[in-house]
């Protein structure tokens, strides 16, 4: 298993602890990774929204750099995914487009043949790093955990774009959860928006969207959260105390990146996958995880 | 007390034009409708709308084709004013903001339709109706013309022999309310639910022709309707002409392409009686599936053609019977689809009786004659939606109000306590499904003396059983059950006029096909039928057709 | 009716209940139905309706997913329930749930009250303003752009957006997909003059800007329009005509940074956008952040290849100017 790395920009960044965990665990599960240190942002569809176009170029340029490289792309933030993936799809089923993006990129000495796969770290775990062998890997018992997973809206809409999961019936990362030994919860939220793209525009109506996601994977038992979007973390840990306040209602319900979750299940400790640095204490995370036999920790760059 | 100068019932795209009409003209206009007026019917309608609009093409040509089409019943001076007036109603809707589709250069494209000589349809990607009925209807908007949304008109009230107002039931809250007007544009559209085998929609109850039978006006040409003759077989969904147009052709179960047999020059583009009568004899004589159906083939049209020209057909074919065009063959079977007849009208738009106008499906100038060309309706809609609601306008303006509805009112009252009450052992589901059976089975495509005799009496002995039907839902709010019970007063009415208008045209003309009367025979027949409600009776009077420039000949293809 | 020689399949289905008349409030019944291969939710509705319990209550009218009457959630999803086969559903979740649409009020059983939809589509003036040059014959518009309404110009009004729209959902005022897709329909359409000022409104709180992106309305448009793209195509037409708001504010805010090194600059963009007074509204969100130590870089070093960012973005502008747009 060999990637193309995109980090995205949070998740080296604001959300660096993604990026660290990231890959640490990638190295434990062997999944070898060539990051694209000069790939720019892929717009998050905010360059979308001033210049279409030039999100569209800046994206085809990425493609083309990983194809140059000669492999696929894997990214760990949904809306990194669904931008490079829609800007793949465009390029792949319009030729004409595709031709006058290329004629631009020519002019910095690259080329789009359409040859690359965009594929996020959750469809990789699950798919090629397969459960059975996560389960394999699994270090500790983590049986205590009842685990809300967070898609992030762009991860699994719309349905006809990604093709990896049902958008009305999702299921990776919970059955990536089941793998590692935790208990997944089942609340209809973890398929909406966390909120986060209206959170500068309109603050009060991302809070409350952001608080019901929450307190509903609350009120069905959940004593983590795991999200596999670096922005969704924001607006989930960083801005957490405002949908209390919002909400008027105290949530104190931890938030994980994907990684770190499965770097605690795999044996990483908690402070190198940073769970420090989030906002929302993270101990009772940590307190949950119990040895499952004399844990083992592996060495650095085994 | 709801008071207007004009009402419209009805708020399609003949209701919606005549209301913008009205209301142009200075009325106080008010729509009243059972449905939100982008829920009505027109939406369905996929295709086109014909205009002589490109070079080489005339008024006079498209008028000569509808005429043909019409095995020569329509009424001629009427064509003339629809077919001169159609280039003008397609440059109105798409300044109005209409999406018709363009070439390259920017020009209104059209399409080939079965019957006419020349394309002339001009058309909304795969959703002309629904494209003609958005744009009216925001010209409600943009004129802040009043809607009464999910009002269902239940009698016309006629006061000294003149329109003074409308009683309507209002489905969300149940109550019978009382609208005052000078005059009413009756725009309900289509009744083809007495059918059991139909592309209407399951609220087209023809409820206005039944209204105004009762107030005193006339149906005319009720027996000629028309059957579509591409349905998608199972649910009847219409799978439009266009199919046909882009290249489409039909199959029997042997493979062949059988309508070289009926109809040598136009093969599958012949008008619409022409083919639904073909697939018929294909099924009657056993070389159709065993439950009724031909293929439509689009196979060699590629995946890509049928995406960007017929996305409509695709889907439905895809979500409705699983099948995908590009790869298979769609199953295919006539269904009742239009009726040509409709309350008669002048060619204002005004019945017999003052105050009371009609357009668009309900209505019967008439434009189609016993045969309606596709594209022909949505035309209608407009030019004489246009007319009835201007002239709906001017006779507010000269009349007064007529006062005095009280006593329709507590009539209305009563019909509906009757209804809610009722401890009857009938059922309105079992008596709605052996009438569209009998009228399926006995009033169809083919026609004849001893089918239709026995349709008069099963749907009189239906009538008889109504009077003892029962409601079965107490609710105020939303009872589908009591407006079921009240469209199926109507279809039955509407029914025995069908049935008996047919049973007394001793020939075959258009949509009108009797084997027992093979041939048209203009001699005794080139007329039009009256149906009247006199008292408890329906009778039936004749009318000239009114010819103008073309002498009726005989119609090949 | 039933595919032809299928056969007959037995199902449960829960069908939520309520009229606000029998004081019972809200509750599931359940049925027997026939959920045989080629049967819609819709079928199955009418079975009930007709057969089993005439006091069921929902709209509908064409059966052929054209009217938009029918839309209602079913097993979680709202979608017109003429088009939804519905052993497809019950295979895949072993149930059949329906449910009246989201976002708006339940008047009875399965049907709700659209006025506030209706409010919303009213409120972006849906017709045609036409300029004054008005051609004799029709407009001339080339092919290629009248299509650029084929992202909107479909809809039928069912409301299965609005039902699933998260942005609604916290906040009621929002216009929903529904009425911007139908915004979007006539700032596309050459032949309406009122562009600039339909901009300018929408670009207005609870409009274009409020949108959050869920794809929702995008998934479930049972007509495949796609409202969330034409929220995105205003957003940039809206910024190339200088309109400035909360929203454009932040979205160039982004933009420019990644014009400056490639990649984000957090730091840059929530104080730009957010301004002083809005920084310090965040106080404390921030100082939580800097405690933690979460605080993005305030200077981001470019990528080696900015200056391709700069390449392009040149090659991009000269395009447009030359007049080729996507």
């Amino acid at each position: 298993m060999k990637y193309a790395y995109f980090p995205g920009c949070v998740g080296q960044d604001s959300c660096k602890e993604l990026d660290v965990s990231t890959k640490l665990i990638s190295d434990v599960l062997g999944i070898e990774l060539v990051e694209l240190e000069d790939a720019t942002c892929c717009g998050a569809g905010f360059v979308q929204d001033v210049n279409y176009d030039l999100a569209l170029a800046l994206n085809a340029r990425t493609l083309a750099i990983a194809e140059k490289l000669h492999l696929d792309i894997l990214t760990v933030c949904s809306t990194c995914q669904f931008n490079l993936d829609r800007a793949n799809r465009e390029l792949k089923d319009d030729p004409k487009k595709l031709a006058g993006v290329n004629k631009m990129l020519a002019e910095i000495g690259l080329r789009y043949s359409g040859t690359v796969e965009i594929k996020h770290l959750l469809w990789v775990l699950v798919d090629e790093v397969g459960l059975a062998e996560l389960q394999r890997r699994v270090k500790v018992d983590l049986s205590d955990l009842n685990v809300a997973s967070f898609y992030g809206c762009q991860l699994i809409r719309p349905g006809t774009l990604h093709g990896y999961d049902d958008p009305d019936r999702p299921q990776y990362f919970e059955r990536l959860i089941e793998a590692l030994g935790g208990k997944p919860v089942d609340y209809e939220e973890r398929k909406k928006c966390c909120g986060f793209p209206i959170t500068f525009v309109n603050e009060d109506a991302s809070m409350r969207m952001n608080a019901k996601n929450m307190l509903a994977a609350k009120g069905k038992g959940a004593d983590v959260m795991a999200t596999s979007c670096p922005l969704c973390h924001i607006n989930l840990d960083m801005y957490q105390g405002k949908a209390e306040k919002v909400s008027g209602q105290r949530i104190e319900l931890p938030i994980l990146h994907l990684p770190q979750l499965v770097g605690l299940a795999i044996g990483i400790p908690p402070e190198r996958l940073l769970m420090k640095r989030h906002i929302v204490s993270t101990k009772s995370v940590a307190r949950a995880v119990k040895p499952k036999e004399e844990a083992k920790i592996p060495a650095m760059g085994s | 007390m709801n008071r207007y100068d004009v009402l419209v019932l009805g708020g399609g795209l003949a209701g919606a034009m005549a209301a913008r009409a009205a209301s142009a003209a200075g009325a106080d206009v008010a729509v009243v409708s059972k449905l939100h007026p982008l829920r009505s019917h027109t939406v369905a309608a996929a295709g086109g709308i014909n205009a002589a609009l490109a070079e080489g093409d005339s008024w006079e040509g498209h008028a000569f084709d509808t005429i043909k089409g019409s095995d020569y019943l329509a009424d001629q001076d009427s064509v003339e004013i629809v077919c001169r007036e159609a280039a003008a109603a397609v440059v109105e809707m798409d300044h109005l903001g209409t999406p018709f589709s363009r070439d390259e250069a920017g020009k209104l494209f059209n399409r080939p339709f079965g019957g006419h000589g020349l394309p002339r349809a001009y058309f909304a990607g795969d959703r002309t109706g629904l494209s003609l009925m958005q744009t009216a209807w925001e010209q409600l908007v943009a004129n802040e013309i009043t809607v009464y949304n999910e009002w269902a008109g239940t009698s016309l009230i006629v006061e000294e022999g003149r329109f003074a107002g409308l009683i309507a039931y209002n489905v969300a809250d149940g109550r019978l309310d009382e609208f005052q007007a000078k005059a009413v544009v009756i725009c309900t559209g289509p009744g083809g639910q007495m059918y059991g085998k139909t592309t209407n929609a399951v609220t087209c109850t023809g409820d206005g022709l039944a209204m105004a039978l009762r107030a005193g006006g006339a149906l005319k040409d009720m027996e000629f309707v028309q059957f579509h003759p591409t349905s998608l077989h199972g649910p009847n969904i219409l799978i439009t002409e266009a199919a046909r147009g882009e290249g489409g052709i039909m199959k029997n179960a042997k493979g062949e392409r059988f309508m070289e047999r009926y109809s040598p020059k136009m093969l599958d583009m012949a008008p619409r009686d022409i083919v639904s009568r073909a697939i018929q004899t294909e099924a009657n004589e056993g070389r159709a599936y065993p439950e009724g159906y031909v293929d439509l083939d689009l196979t060699h049209l590629g995946a890509e053609r049928i995406r960007e020209r017929l996305p409509e057909v695709h889907e439905f074919a895809v979500n409705f019977a699983g099948v995908d065009p590009a790869e298979k063959p769609i199953p295919i079977e006539p269904a009742q689809h239009y009726i040509m007849g409709g309350i008669a009208t002048d060619n204002q738009g005004a019945t017999n009786v003052p105050g009371i106008y009609a357009a668009g499906e309900c209505a019967c100038v008439s434009l189609h004659g016993a045969n309606r060309l596709g594209g022909n309706a949505l035309l209608e809609c407009i030019v004489f939606g246009k007319l009835a609601g201007s002239a709906a306008a001017e006779f507010a303006q000269k009349h007064a109000q007529v006062e005095g509805g009280a006593a329709a009112l507590s009539t209305d009252d009563r019909r509906i306590d009757g209804l809610m009450a009722s401890e009857g052992t009938e059922r309105v589901e079992r008596i709605r499904q052996e009438l569209k059976r009998v009228m399926w089975e006995r009033v169809g495509i083919y026609r004849n003396d001893s089918d239709m005799t026995l349709a008069v009496g099963a749907v009189e002995d239906l009538q008889r059983r109504y009077a003892n039907v029962r409601v079965g839902a107490k609710n105020t709010k939303f009872n589908y059950a009591l407006l079921e019970a009240m469209e199926l007063r109507n279809l039955l009415d509407l029914a025995e006029v069908i049935a008996k208008c047919a049973l007394i045209r001793q020939e075959s003309r258009g949509a009108h096909a009797r084997t027992d009367y093979p041939k048209r025979n203009d001699a005794s027949w080139l007329k039009h039928s009256l149906a009247w409600l006199r008292g408890d009776r329906v009778e039936i009077t004749y009318e000239p057709v009114r010819i103008t420039k073309w002498e009726p000949k005989e119609r090949t293809y | 009716m039933g595919a032809e020689g299928a056969d007959v399949l037995v199902a449960m289905i829960k069908v939520y209940r309520f009229d606000p008349e029998d004081g019972r409030g809200a509750r599931y019944d359940e049925f027997e139905v026939d959920a045989a291969p080629g049967r819609t939710v819709l079928d199955l509705l009418h079975d009930i309706h007709y057969n089993e319990d005439p006091t069921l209550s929902f709209r509908r009218s064409c059966q052929s997913a054209i009217c938009g009457s029918c839309a209602m959630n079913v097993n979680g999803r709202t979608g017109l329930t003429c088009s939804t086969q519905a052993k497809p559903l019950l295979d895949r979740d072993g149930y059949l749930v329906v449910e009246p649409m989201k976002n708006m009020p339940i008047l009875k059983d399965l049907v709700v009250d659209m006025d506030g939809f209706w409010e919303s589509v009213h409120d972006v003036d849906p017709f045609l303003q036409a300029g004054r040059k008005v051609p004799k014959g029709p407009y001339i518009v080339p092919k290629a752009r009248m299509e650029l309404l084929k992202i909107a110009q479909d809809c039928i009004m069912c409301g299965s957006c609005l039902s699933e729209c998260t942005s609604r959902e916290a906040n009621p005022d929002y216009l929903g997909p529904a009425a911007l897709a139908k915004a979007y329909r006539f700032v596309a359409d050459e032949r309406d003059e009122a562009r600039h000022g339909r901009l300018m409104v929408y670009s207005e709180a609870n409009g274009i800007w409020d949108c959050d992106t869920c794809l929702y309305c995008n998934e479930v448009c049972p007509i495949h329009v796609k409202p969330m793209d034409a929220i995105m195509r205003m957003r940039e037409m809206s910024i190339e005509a200088g309109i400035q708001s909360q929203g454009s504010k932040h979205a160039i805010a982004f933009y420019d940074t990644i014009l400056k090194s490639g990649k984000l600059n957090e730091f840059a963009t929530a104080n730009k956008s957010l301004g002083l007074k809005g920084m310090v509204a965040q106080s404390g969100v921030a100082t939580k952040i800097i405690l933690h130590w979460k605080t993005p870089e305030i200077r981001k070093k470019p990528i080696e290849g900015v200056k391709d960012v700069t390449k392009l973005a040149n090659l991009i502008e000269r395009k447009k100017r030359r007049g080729t747009r996507r």
